[in-house]
């Protein structure tokens, strides 16, 4: 019997603990811990954040759901993982701290035999002085985020239904904030809900970024083939704020959120500050703050973890100018290589570096964006580690006889849908493809991903797949008829 | 503008004025703002941008690795 314990239930744990539970049989044990009782489909946030859906029905609780499916459920955190175990024992385990009612804070020892991480950001809104919903500004990033961002916004209409003027300020709340794709998608389903309303005249809604260009998205942006043009995304997004009248502040990084004013400064080390009614600016991401010791209860937590608090696996961290990048540097496995039984998916795998070019002003302040691991590589990675890891338990533990699986950012792509506006018939999507999301300029010269493959359209038909993405995924997360055989 | 006159106008273009960031920019013109909400023309791209996406998704699907080779 093997114990294969998932750390985290979200987009990539709840993939690779579903899809190792339905490749192994009943006599392994798959368990997954999670502070949160619930599953949230996180793409849908924004439209929470706008009213146009409520926080119900973006999620559902996980308790039933792993009951039905045979996984054992610890609605707890994690703090430490002990790979060597200690000196009563030697088999490895986590230090878990339950955050579930009438438990809470009771500790326990989980023991593994193989263990994944997918515990994803720890959004650092510290990094930025009065950044975040304890600050003054919004995130959407978590679904309770989106519902006070949801509040906020409807009472910013309100206050325009009166004949005041509001100023919308979205974006990224700091120089190396991620996730473009959400703040893109935020301010365009924003711009929809007020002019709906007929609102528009009032509102001034100004984008700020600390991309390079808009339509970088933190992965140096791609080129779409359009209309008998290889087009940079710069140009497609550009296109579509402008013609929404919406401002665009690019290359920023903000310094300081105060009540109703963003401080930044960018790239030519000018100081500015905006004035804002509401603002909604994604904190940048880091690890979860796992730490890690060794048999003898020594810390090591640099073993595991890169300083960002984002675990190791098998990516080259050879620091190295941007010229010399190569597909390569990104881990295929995601397996940690001091402690082979160890994986990391999704956010919480340590990047070997950006993949947008790194800037900086002449204060040293670093500008752009880290890497985005959205909801599908997250996917895609998981279950290539569940494959990989249901090959090691066939074999008996031989890693040597097992099939490994890889799903390498350089070799997988990515869709992204991101929305403007709710509405059946007159709301309108970004639609983009891109593959691979790591750039490859040894397989593909000059733009480095496959121009077949990467494009990009606005539309109803591509507002019509969110919709469908929303109802299929949260259908397949629920283990609902037929969930194995959609795609990640 | 008129408040409430014209909910589904797009740009505020009257403010795009020369020399801004704005100006340089490609704008759709009213042709492409119909056929991006064209129902007939919509299912037709519904379609093909998922079979573009289905197509994408083959090619990333995790890669098997011989016993050893990895
Ligand atoms: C508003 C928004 C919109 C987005 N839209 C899209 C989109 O349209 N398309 C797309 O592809 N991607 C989108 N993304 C990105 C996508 O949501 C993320 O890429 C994805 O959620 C990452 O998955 P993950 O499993 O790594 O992390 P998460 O989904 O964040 O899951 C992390 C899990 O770990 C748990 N956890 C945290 N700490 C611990 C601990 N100490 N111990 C145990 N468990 C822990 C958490 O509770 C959670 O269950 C969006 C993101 C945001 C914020």
């Amino acid at each position: 019997m093997a114990r294969v314990v998932v750390m985290g239930a979200g987009i990539s744990g709840h993939t690779a603990s579903t899809r190792l539970r339905s490749f192994l049989p009943k006599k392994h044990e798959v368990v997954v811990v999670s502070p949160n009782p619930q599953w949230n489909w996180v793409p849908s946030n924004v439209w929470v954040g706008v009213g146009t859906l409520e926080v119900k029905d973006v999620l559902f609780d996980l308790a039933p759901v792993y009951k039905k499916a045979g996984i054992v459920f610890k609605q707890a955190k994690v703090i430490s993982i002990h790979p060597e175990g200690d000196k009563d024992s030697s088999s490895p385990y986590i230090s878990v701290e339950y955050t579930e009612a009438g438990k809470v804070g009771h500790i326990e020892k989980v023991t593994y035999d193989y263990l994944v991480n997918s515990t994803g950001p720890k959004l650092n809104f510290a990094a930025t002085p009065g950044l975040g919903p304890e600050g003054h500004s919004h995130s959407i990033c978590w679904a309770s985020h989106a519902e006070h961002a949801q509040k906020d916004f409807l009472a910013a209409i309100e206050r325009m239904k009166k004949g005041q003027k509001q100023t919308f300020l979205i974006g990224m709340g700091h120089g190396m904030a991620t996730c473009q794709g959400a703040a893109f998608e935020y301010i365009f389903n924003v711009e929809f809900e007020i002019r709906r309303r007929g609102l528009r005249d009032l509102a001034n809604i100004v984008y700020l970024t600390n991309e390079y260009e808009v339509g970088d998205f933190g992965m140096g942006g791609m080129h779409l083939r359009r209309g008998g043009y290889y087009t940079h995304s710069k140009i497609f997004a550009e296109s579509f704020y402008t013609e929404k009248g919406i401002k665009m502040i690019t290359r920023a990084h903000v310094t300081k959120v105060e009540a109703g004013v963003a401080h930044y400064v960018n790239l030519a080390d000018e100081e500015h500050k905006i004035e804002f009614d509401f603002a909604m600016l994604i904190p940048p991401f880091a690890g979860v703050g796992l730490t890690a010791f060794n048999k003898s209860g020594k810390e090591i937590k640099d073993t595991l973890f890169a300083p960002n608090g984002m675990m190791k696996v098998d990516a080259d961290y050879t620091p190295k100018a941007y010229e010399e990048w190569k597909a390569a540097d990104w881990p295929k496995f995601y397996q940690n290589q001091a402690y082979k039984n160890i994986f990391a998916v999704g956010i919480a795998f340590a990047p070997p570096h950006f993949i947008s070019k790194p800037m900086k002003n002449s204060a040293g302040t670093m500008i752009n964006p880290t890497p985005p691991r959205t909801g599908m590589p997250s996917g895609v990675m998981a279950l290539a580690v569940a494959k990989t890891v249901a090959s090691i338990i066939k074999h008996g533990g031989d890693q040597s006889k097992a099939t490994f699986y890889s799903a390498s950012m350089a070799d997988i792509g990515a869709a992204c849908v991101a929305s403007a506006g709710k509405k059946f018939f007159t709301g309108r999507a970004a639609g983009i493809t891109l593959h691979p999301i790591v750039p490859d300029y040894d397989r593909y010269p000059v733009f480095g991903r496959d121009p077949k493959l990467t494009t990009g359209e606005i539309g109803l038909g591509a507002h019509w797949i969110k919709i469908v993405i929303h109802h299929m995924f949260i259908w397949k997360a629920k283990l609902k008829p037929g969930w194995t055989l959609l795609p990640e | 503008m008129a408040r409430g006159k014209k909910p589904n106008l797009a740009a505020k273009e009257e403010e795009i004025l020369p020399y801004t960031q704005a100006y340089y920019t490609a704008l759709p013109t009213g042709t492409i703002k119909w056929i991006r909400g064209c129902i007939v023309w919509q299912l037709i791209r519904f379609i093909v941008v998922n079979s573009r996406m289905i197509s994408m998704i083959g090619k990333s699907h995790p890669h098997p690795h011989k016993p050893g080779v990895h």
